[in-house]
C-alpha cells in the first residue's frame, strides 16, 4: 500500500479539551484547490495549515488536529482565533492572501515573501526576502534569454547549447530577433506580441521553479531535498532502529517516494512543452488557461513539502530523525483524487488511501513558555525558505 | 541573591574570592579562562566556587577536558562538601579529584586517546562530549567500582569509611552513563521501559546507587517520578529488592535540595534568560510530582513553602531579566556593533515571557502583565532610528503583550 496520509494517535489530551471546535475527522480532497494551499505560518499551533477559498466565509483554514489525532479542522479566520493567537505575520498573511483573485502555491509565496521584506518575520526573514527578490529577477531575466535562445536552435538549428552561462551577443540578438519574425505568420502573432509571449512564459516557469536551464530551479531543487531526507530517513532507521517510530518513518519514506514519483512525471510533461516553443507560443495564444496549468501542476503537487524539508533539515533538530518525523508526521499533504487526472496512468489509486497512524510526542512544546521559541524557530524556516 | 565569597579557613583565599565576587561578568570570565588554561588549579578552584552560579548563568564555554567529561552526568547532585551527608543521594564536590585520578591510572594510554578526542572543544560540544563521554565512562565506571580507596582519599576531608559506598555509586552510574545520557538528551520523556530496564541493571549491580540514579533521572525529566512510582513496587528480577525505599530516598534528597537556602533561588538566578522559562517548568513539575495529592502531608507543606520561594524567585527573575537584559539594552546599546541588536532584544523579550508564561503557573499574573505592558510602552515611545524601524517595534510589542496590541500599533492606534 502506498502512504498518503500521516495519522497520529491523541497523546495530550488535557491540550485538546479546552477547544470547542467541530473536528472533520474523515477527510479526502477530491481536488488540489479543495485541498488548499499551504501557508508558511510562523505561529506554532497553525503549522501545517493550509488555506482554500470559501463561499460564505471568503477563505477558511485547514489545520492538522492539534492534538496529534485524526482529522483536520477547518475553520474561518473567527475559528482560527479561537484556537490559538495567531502571529502578526499569520494575521496579514491571511488578510492579504484572502485578497489574491486566484489562491495559488505561487501567489501565497510572492506574499509571503512580501511580508518578509517588510522585517515581520524577523530581521534574517526580511534580508532572505530581499536577497531572494533580486535573485528572482535576474532568474526570469536569464530565463527569458534562454527561452528565446531555446526557439532561436528550434528555428534554425545550429548545435548551440542553450544553458545558463551563455553569454549575450549582437550576433545572438539578430539571429532571435530573426526567428521571432519568422515563427510570427505560424503562430499568427506580431513579433512584439511575440516577444511578449515569450516573457510571460519564461516568468511562469521561472516563477513556477521549472526553468529547465539553471544549475538548480526551485521545484527540481526541492525534489532533490525531498529525495535527500527519505535516504536520510532510511539510514537512520537503519542505523538506529526505532519501534515506536518505525512504521511512521517507513510510512513517510513511502509518501516521498510516491510524491517524487508524481513529480517526475508532472514536471516532464512541462519541460516537455518546450520541446517545441513554436507549438507553446501557437498553444499560448489559443488557450493560455492550458499552459498555465500545465507549467503550474508540478507547483500545485509539491505544495507543503518546502515546510517538511526546511523542518528536516533545520540545524536545531538534524541530528534527531526521531523528533523531525513526529513533527512532520502531520504535515505530509494528502494526494488528492485529482492527481490521477493529472497523471493519467502514473498513479494507482492506492495510492490515495491513507495509510497508518503514529504517536505525537512532540505537541506540548507548542504551548507554554516553549512557544516563544517556536515562534522564533519557524521565523527562522521562513528566512530559510522565503 | 547574596551568598558567602567562600567557606575557605584562608583569609588570602577569602579576601580573593570577596574581591571576585564583586568583579564585573567580563573580568570573572577572564579569570576562569585563565584558572582553566592553569595545569595545576589548586586552590584556584576554591576560589571560584562561589562564583559557580554566576558562571551557570554565563555560560563560558570552558574546555572540555576528561575531568569534567567523566563527572558531567553528575552535575545536578554535586554538592560542597560542607553539605554532603552520608546516605544522601548527592555527591560533594571533593571526590571528584581522587575519583578522577583513579580513573586515570586505570586507563593508563587510553585516557590520552580521549584526552585527544575532547581537546580543542568546550563543554558545550555536545555531541562530542557524548562520542567521547562513549570511550571513557563505561571504562571508568569498572575502574572506579573495583578499585581500592586511593592514596589521597584524605584531601577530600572525608572518613576513609565514606569510599567504598561512594566509588560503587560513582562506578555503577558511570557504567549506565552512555544509556542514561542517550535517554535524556532526546528532549522527549524516555520510554518506561527502558527507565525500566536501567534501574534493574543499576539495582542488581549496586542497589545503593538507585537513588543516585533517579535523582539524576528525574531532576532533568521531573515527570519520570509517576513512571517510578508505578514499577516501584515490583522486585527486581531475582531479588527481594523493589525501588520503593531508594524512591523515597530519592524523594527525600531532591526535597531536601529544593529546601535548602537560596537552592530555588539559585536554580532560577543562575540560568540565562534563554533557558529560565525551561527552567521554571521543570522546578515547577518536579514540586508538582513531589507534592502530588499521594504524598504524605508533611511533605506537601514542605512542598508548598518550596513554591512560595519559587514563585518569589520568578519575580525577581523576571525583574532583573527585564531591567538589565531588555530596558537598559533598549535605551543604550541599539547603537552598539556586533550581533543584530534588536535580534538580541528580541531574544530577551522571549525569554521574559517564557518565564513570565511559566512563572503564572507558580503564582499570580498581575505583576507580568504590568511590568510586560511598561516595557511595551517603552518600546513605543523609542524613537525610531537606523537601528530600529517600526517591523521592529511591532514585532517588540507582539513579544511582549500579543499579537492584538501589535496589529493595533501596526495600523496606527497608537
Amino acid at each position: 500500500m502506498v502512504a498518503n496520509e500521516i495519522f497520529t494517535q491523541a497523546r495530550h489530551p488535557t491540550y485538546v479539551a479546552d477547544i470547542n471546535l467541530p473536528l472533520t475527522q474523515s477527510y479526502h480532497p477530491s481536488s488540489f484547490v479543495e485541498r488548499g494551499v499551504a501557508i508558511p505560518v510562523t505561529t506554532p499551533a497553525l503549522l501545517g495549515a493550509r488555506m482554500r477559498p470559501a463561499q460564505r466565509t471568503g477563505t477558511e483554514f485547514i489545520i492538522p488536529n492539534p492534538s496529534g489525532g485524526r482529522g483536520v479542522y477547518i475553520l474561518d479566520w473567527g475559528g482560527v482565533r479561537q484556537l490559538c493567537r495567531p502571529t502578526v505575520h499569520d494575521t496579514l498573511l491571511h488578510q492579504r492572501v484572502g485578497r489574491l483573485p486566484n489562491m495559488t502555491p505561487s501567489g501565497v509565496r510572492q506574499i509571503a515573501r512580501e511580508i518578509a521584506g517588510e522585517g515581520l518575520a524577523g530581521r534574517d526573514a526580511r534580508r532572505a526576502a530581499d536577497a531572494a527578490a533580486q535573485a528572482d529577477a535576474k532568474r526570469v531575466l536569464l530565463a527569458n534569454f534562454l527561452l528565446l535562445m531555446t526557439l532561436v536552435e528550434q528555428v534554425e538549428p545550429t548545435g548551440m547549447v542553450v544553458q545558463e552561462a551563455m553569454k549575450r551577443t549582437p550576433e545572438l540578438e539578430l539571429r532571435a530577433r530573426q526567428a521571432i519574425r519568422q515563427i510570427a505568420p505560424r503562430v499568427s502573432a506580431h513579433p512584439t506580441a511575440i516577444a511578449a509571449d515569450l516573457e510571460v512564459l519564461a516568468s511562469l516557469f521561472a516563477h513556477g521553479g521549472l526553468d529547465p536551464w539553471g544549475q538548480s530551479p526551485r521545484l527540481i531543487r526541492l525534489v532533490a531535498r525531498m529525495r535527500d531526507f527519505r535516504d536520510r530517513l532510511i539510514r537512520d532507521a537503519q542505523q538506529t532502529p526505532d519501534e515506536a517510530r518505525g512504521g511512521l518513518a517507513a510510512s513517510l519514506v513511502t509518501s516521498i517516494a510516491t510524491f517524487i514519483r508524481c513529480a517526475e512525471i508532472l514536471i516532464a510533461k512541462a519541460h516537455g512543452r518546450l520541446a517545441d516553443v513554436v507549438g507553446l507560443l501557437g498553444a499560448w495564444h489559443a488557450t493560455p488557461a492550458d499552459i498555465q496549468t500545465t507549467i503550474a501542476r508540478p507547483d500545485w503537487l509539491l505544495d507543503g513539502w518546502e515546510q517538511i524539508c526546511l523542518l528536516a533539515e533545520d540545524p536545531a533538530s538534524v541530528h534527531d530523525s526521531h523528533a523531525v518525523i513526529e513533527e512532520v508526521a502531520q504535515l505530509v499533504p494528502l494526494l488528492p483524487r485529482e492527481a490521477m487526472e493529472w497523471l493519467g496512468g502514473g498513479l494507482t489509486p492506492d495510492a490515495l488511501e491513507p495509510s497508518q497512524r503514529a504517536m505525537e510526542q512532540a505537541m506540548p512544546r507548542r504551548h507554554g513558555g516553549a512557544s516563544f521559541g517556536l515562534v522564533a524557530r519557524n521565523e527562522k524556516l521562513r528566512a530559510m525558505g522565503v | 541573591m547574596t551568598r558567602q565569597p567562600t567557606r575557605s579557613s584562608d583569609p588570602a583565599i577569602r579576601a580573593i574570592s570577596r574581591t571576585l565576587m564583586e568583579a564585573g561578568d567580563e573580568r570573572v570570565l577572564q579569570i576562569v579562562r585563565m584558572i582553566d588554561g592553569m595545569a595545576d588549579r589548586g586552590l584556584a578552584d576554591e576560589m571560584i566556587a562561589p562564583l559557580r552560579p554566576r558562571l551557570a548563568r554565563l555560560r563560558p564555554p570552558r574546555p572540555l577536558t576528561l575531568d569534567r567529561l567523566l563527572f558531567t552526568i553528575f552535575d545536578p547532585i554535586i554538592v560542597p562538601v560542607t553539605r554532603w551527608r552520608p546516605g544522601t543521594a548527592t555527591l560533594p564536590r571533593t571526590v571528584l579529584r581522587s575519583l578522577a585520578a583513579t580513573t586515570r591510572a586505570g586507563l593508563g594510554s587510553a585516557a590520552r586517546a580521549i584526552e585527544e578526542t575532547v581537546k580543542g572543544h568546550t563543554v558545550n560540544d555536545r555531541d562530542v562530549a557524548l562520542e567521547a563521554g562513549g570511550l571513557l565512562w563505561p571504562g571508568a565506571g569498572e575502574i572506579i567500582f573495583a578499585a581500592p580507596a586511593p592514596l589521597e582519599w584524605e584531601t577530600t576531608g572525608l572518613n576513609m569509611s565514606f569510599y567504598p559506598p561512594l566509588a560503587r555509586v560513582v562506578g555503577a552510574l558511570l557504567t549506565e552513563a552512555v544509556t542514561l545520557e542517550t535517554m535524556l538528551s532526546g528532549g522527549r520523556d524516555p520510554d518506561p521501559r527502558a527507565i525500566s530496564a536501567l534501574l534493574e541493571r543499576i539495582g542488581l549491580r549496586a542497589p545503593e546507587a538507585l537513588p543516585v540514579a533517579m535523582v539524576l533521572l528525574v531532576t532533568r525529566a521531573p515527570s519520570l517520578i509517576a513512571s517510578i512510582a508505578q514499577m516501584a513496587a515490583a522486585k527486581l528480577v531475582g531479588s527481594e529488592v523493589t525501588l520503593r525505599p531508594a524512591l523515597d530516598q530519592a524523594i527525600e534528597t531532591l526535597t531536601a535540595q529544593l529546601e535548602q537556602a537560596d537552592a530555588v533561588e539559585e536554580r532560577i538566578h543562575s540560568v540565562s534568560l534563554a533557558d529560565v522559562g525551561s527552567a521554571v517548568r521543570r522546578v515547577s513539575m518536579l514540586l508538582q510530582q513531589l507534592g502530588d495529592d499521594s504524598a504524605p502531608a508533611p511533605r506537601r507543606e514542605r512542598i508548598k513553602a518550596i513554591r512560595r520561594q519559587l514563585d518569589a524567585s520568578c519575580r525577581s527573575r523576571f525583574a532583573d531579566g527585564l531591567t538589565t537584559d531588555f530596558i537598559a539594552p533598549l535605551r543604550s546599546n541599539l547603537g552598539v556593533a556586533g550581533d543584530d541588536p534588536v535580534e538580541r532584544l528580541e531574544d530577551a523579550a522571549r525569554g521574559l515571557r517564557a518565564l513570565e508564561t511559566e512563572a503564572r503557573g507558580v503564582g499570580g499574573g498581575e505583576t507580568y502583565d504590568k511590568l510586560l505592558r511598561q516595557a511595551a510602552e517603552i518600546v513605543r515611545q523609542t524613537p525610531g532610528a537606523d537601528a530600529m524601524g517600526r517591523a521592529d517595534k511591532v514585532r517588540l510589542v507582539e513579544i511582549l503583550v500579543g499579537p492584538e496590541a501589535a496589529l493595533a500599533m501596526l495600523e496606527g492606534v497608537f
